[in-house]
């Protein structure tokens, strides 16, 4: 049968246009309304450009010291998802929000547990929290621990039981030599009786006098050296409190090569896992650790962002991953987090120079410093591509670089929503990862006009349908992302579909759409904005998915079908195969 | 106790926050025991916002901003002393990422009505230390003696080497230097981190390890750019 679809398919499809996957001009307002905000505390002026502040809500009273603006002791660090709870740690604690309401969030608890940073896992009824400081006490008590050598010091994981979130329970601190900065949680489905937690640890080793079997030499002169290593540990879900360190994996070790290049594109270096390692420098200095590891097991590989380099690892078996592969480049400093794409075959690794602390988006800053880098798989591999760096530049009062961030799940597009500290938040597109552009921001002025007042947002997130952010100083934001030319209803429709139980950014999960309309219309939408189809085309392809929505039954999937195998045979001749090839499957989904 | 500061404590104790995991067991510094422990809040106003600090944090501070400001007069030199590329990169991101650092050492002594220097060179070339031959010193390890200098500085004639060096010897000594600088800057955490009660306030641990985890991840790549360099 010869549709209206079918009929314009005469060579039409074969000369359309452009073959751009995105789109051309990127027009952001101007001038842009995040330059010369107003300073304040719950005061700051406030900008914003397709996302919608849902809600701020401020800290608990526990957490809230208003005589001192941006306390160090109360900042907030990073957040954890499960139903309808938020976790934010604290370097005081954590804070745990009902967001069943999300222009109201409401605090169900806070738990009072100094030893930054605190950054939290959850899965089930345990939270994890990671503790690194020298300050954090084993009885999660004030005060600190002022000897060098202490029993009372917590460095490492604290396990919590939240069976009952008003009244938790700790059930461990499983101690490691370097504490922890952050932690990833990593689960497998062939082994549905543990856990395990990667653990990275950036600050210095602690004493052999304090925790057995620590050492801080190079490994060179101590096998055991506490340096070049992350340690696994293994929980099991059942008996939490036999939680234990079960490998420490030398993630790092022999890396090094010379580095030959000196400007961006060419400014990197590659070396692949099995090269002969570099002798061993007495004093030599990094790099010993990780910041951040994001595993993606849909794929059974995990990115490691580790001091001066960013790392791809097998963690096919995850109590022994293993190194693939490992990029530097002079342009990134302080490799913080890594970030997939949904397929898997692009990374993008931001750098968090400086520590968060400095204000690295200045005028004066170059824009490949502090940034993201955005890789792309080549086999085993990574093919650098470009930088991406919120574009707007901030003042000397706003500590602001790369920050976490996770993906919005709109099929067929990377999209991620990323936070600057200062700097704000900002959502944009690297599906083409030559050529990332911002498509939406949320910013506010700095703490204090006249000096830098750390604050900002430490991490925000797309959850369920709307994106999270710990504000460190300010409590937790919520956002909606609003329609615009950039991202059509459709598609946020499309990605609200995606609904998870539980949330842990490292942890990245993968975003699979269901059977639905809408998502079809995701890729079609996609299709116009990008002019890459015919128009009359794309107007058959809406027709005949329109009819087939009215229709029920055999009729539907009929009319399905017959679309599915007109996508098919037309995508070979599309310069968007890849796109009418998902549409496609949308489509013979919807039949069955 | 003033009125104001009753009427918060008042407010803090009418939330539902549990304070402690274990049970009171929390206290502040000094204060007398409640029934219920203080939070992290109620501590910090307490203290103005000022948590408990250490000698040896105010010490470690002061000395590194002078550490700092010769580093950033190291790397002032690479533009007009031919340096490559590559280096003229390490060297620009040296001078932004140390002039922050200073800047956040200065207001962090600054708060806490402490000394601040002036952390630049002219000031340090009437220093008691300058002109005392250290070109033996290999930074690492070494610990700063009592008007000595501190680990990994430079002395006036590794300096003035420095100064007018050009070309590929100015790479060389400028990484080979650099690299016994920051060692020198780890060696200064090390001897922090070894004092009593030091770096228990947050932003002093934060700002060492992310001096340690910044300058060896830099030691790392300038000793990888010194062997394909030779010694001029």
């Amino acid at each position: 049968m010869r549709t209206p679809f079918r009929s314009l398919l005469g060579g039409a499809l074969l000369v359309a246009g452009s073959t751009a996957a995105i789109p051309v001009a990127y027009a952001q307002p101007t001038p842009d309304p995040r330059v010369g905000l107003k300073a304040g505390w719950f005061d700051a002026g406030e900008a914003s450009w397709n996302l919608k502040l849902v809600s701020n809500t401020k800290n608990s009273e526990a957490f809230l010291n208003l005589s001192t603006p941006g306390d160090a002791r109360l900042k907030n660090s990073d957040l954890a998802f499960s139903g309808n709870l938020v976790f934010q740690g604290n370097y005081s604690g954590w804070q745990v929000w009902d967001i069943g309401n999300p222009r109201k969030p409401k605090l169900r608890a806070a738990f009072v547990c100094p030893g930054s940073q605190s950054d939290v896992t959850v899965y089930g009824n345990l939270l994890f929290v990671s503790a690194e400081a020298v300050s954090g006490r084993v009885d999660c008590g004030l005060g600190g621990v002022q000897d060098e050598v202490s029993k009372d010091r917590a460095r490492g994981i604290r396990i919590i039981d939240i069976s009952d979130i008003e009244h938790p329970r700790s059930i461990t601190t499983v101690q490691t030599c370097r504490g922890s900065h952050t932690n990833t949680l990593v689960t497998d489905p062939k082994d549905p009786e543990n856990v395990y937690i990667y653990v990275s640890g950036s600050a210095g080793v602690r004493s052999n006098e304090e925790l057995a079997g620590c050492s801080a030499a190079n490994p060179d002169i101590d096998p055991n050296s506490s340096l070049f290593r992350i340690e696994v540990i293994k929980v099991p879900v059942k008996n939490p409190a036999a939680a234990a360190i079960v490998s420490s994996p030398r993630i790092f070790e022999g890396l090094g090569e010379a580095v030959r290049h000196a400007d961006a594109a060419a400014d990197r270096r590659e070396r692949p896992a099995g090269a002969p390692a570099r002798p061993s420098v007495a004093g030599r200095g990094g790099p010993t650790q990780c910041h951040d590891i994001t595993t993606y097991p849909a794929v059974g590989l995990a990115g490691g962002a580790c001091s001066g380099y960013g790392i791809l690892l097998d963690i096919r078996d995850i109590k022994n991953p293993k190194r693939i592969y490992a990029a530097a480049d002079t342009n990134m400093s302080a490799w913080h987090s890594a970030t997939f794409s949904n397929d898997g075959s692009k990374v993008l690794f931001s750098d968090e120079w400086g520590g968060g602390t400095a204000p690295r988006c200045r005028a004066t800053d170059k824009k490949e410093w502090g940034a993201d880098a955005i890789f792309v798989r080549n086999g085993d591999k990574l093919d650098f591509k470009s930088y991406f760096k919120l574009p707007a530049a901030q003042s000397n009062q706003e500590n602001c670089v790369a920050h976490n961030g996770s993906l919005i799940p709109i099929p067929g597009r990377e999209v991620m929503v990323q936070s600057w500290y200062q700097g704000g938040i900002n959502v944009f597109d690297w599906t083409d990862p030559d050529h990332a552009f911002e498509i939406g921001f949320f910013d506010r002025g700095p703490m204090d006009s006249t000096a830098l007042v750390s604050a900002g947002t430490w991490s925000a997130y797309w959850y369920n349908g709307l994106i999270y952010g710990s504000e460190i100083a300010r409590g937790l934001d919520v956002w909606e992302l609003t329609p615009s030319e950039f991202i059509t209803k459709n598609e946020l429709d499309a990605a609200k579909l995606v609904k998870y139980a539980y949330f842990n950014a490292q942890e990245q999960p993968q975003a699979v759409w269901p059977a639905a309309f809408v998502v079809a219309r995701a890729y079609t939408d996609q299709l116009a904005r990008n002019s890459a189809v015919p128009k009359a085309w794309l107007t058959g392809v809406l027709a005949q998915l329109a009819t087939a929505e009215k229709a029920n039954g055999a009729k539907r999937a009929a009319a399905l079908n017959t679309l599915a195998a007109q996508l098919d045979t037309d995508a070979a001749a599309s310069p968007e195969a890849k796109r009418v090839t998902a549409l496609s499957a949308v489509v013979k989904a919807l039949a069955k | 106790m003033s009125a104001r500061a009753r009427l918060r404590v008042a407010v803090v104790a009418s939330v539902t926050v549990t304070a402690s995991l274990f049970g009171a067991c929390a206290s502040g510094s000094g204060g007398a025991r409640s029934t219920r422990p203080l939070t992290p809040a109620q501590l910090a106003a307490q203290d103005g916002g000022i948590p408990p600090y250490t000698k040896a944090d105010v010490a470690f501070m002061q000395g590194m901003i002078n550490h700092h400001a010769q580093a950033v007069t190291m790397s002032s030199f690479a533009d007009a002393n031919g340096a490559t590329s590559e280096v003229r990169v390490l060297a620009g991101r040296i001078t932004v990422a140390q002039t922050d650092e200073i800047a956040f050492m200065k207001t962090w002594l600054g708060k806490r009505k402490q000394a601040v220097p002036a952390g630049d060179m002219e000031a340090m070339a009437h220093a008691p230390h300058a002109g005392m031959d250290m070109s033996n010193m290999s930074g690492a390890g070494t610990r700063a003696s009592a008007g000595g200098m501190m680990p990994g500085m430079l002395t006036t004639a590794q300096m003035d080497t420095l100064k007018t060096a050009k070309g590929p010897a100015f790479d060389w000594y400028f990484l080979t230097f650099m690299i016994q600088h920051h060692r020198g800057a780890i060696s200064m955490v090390d001897e922090l981190m070894s004092a009593k009660g030091a770096a228990n306030d947050d932003d002093v641990f934060k700002f060492v390890s992310d001096v340690v985890a910044d300058q060896s991840t830099e030691i790392d790549r300038m000793e990888l750019m010194l062997k394909t360099r030779s010694r001029p």
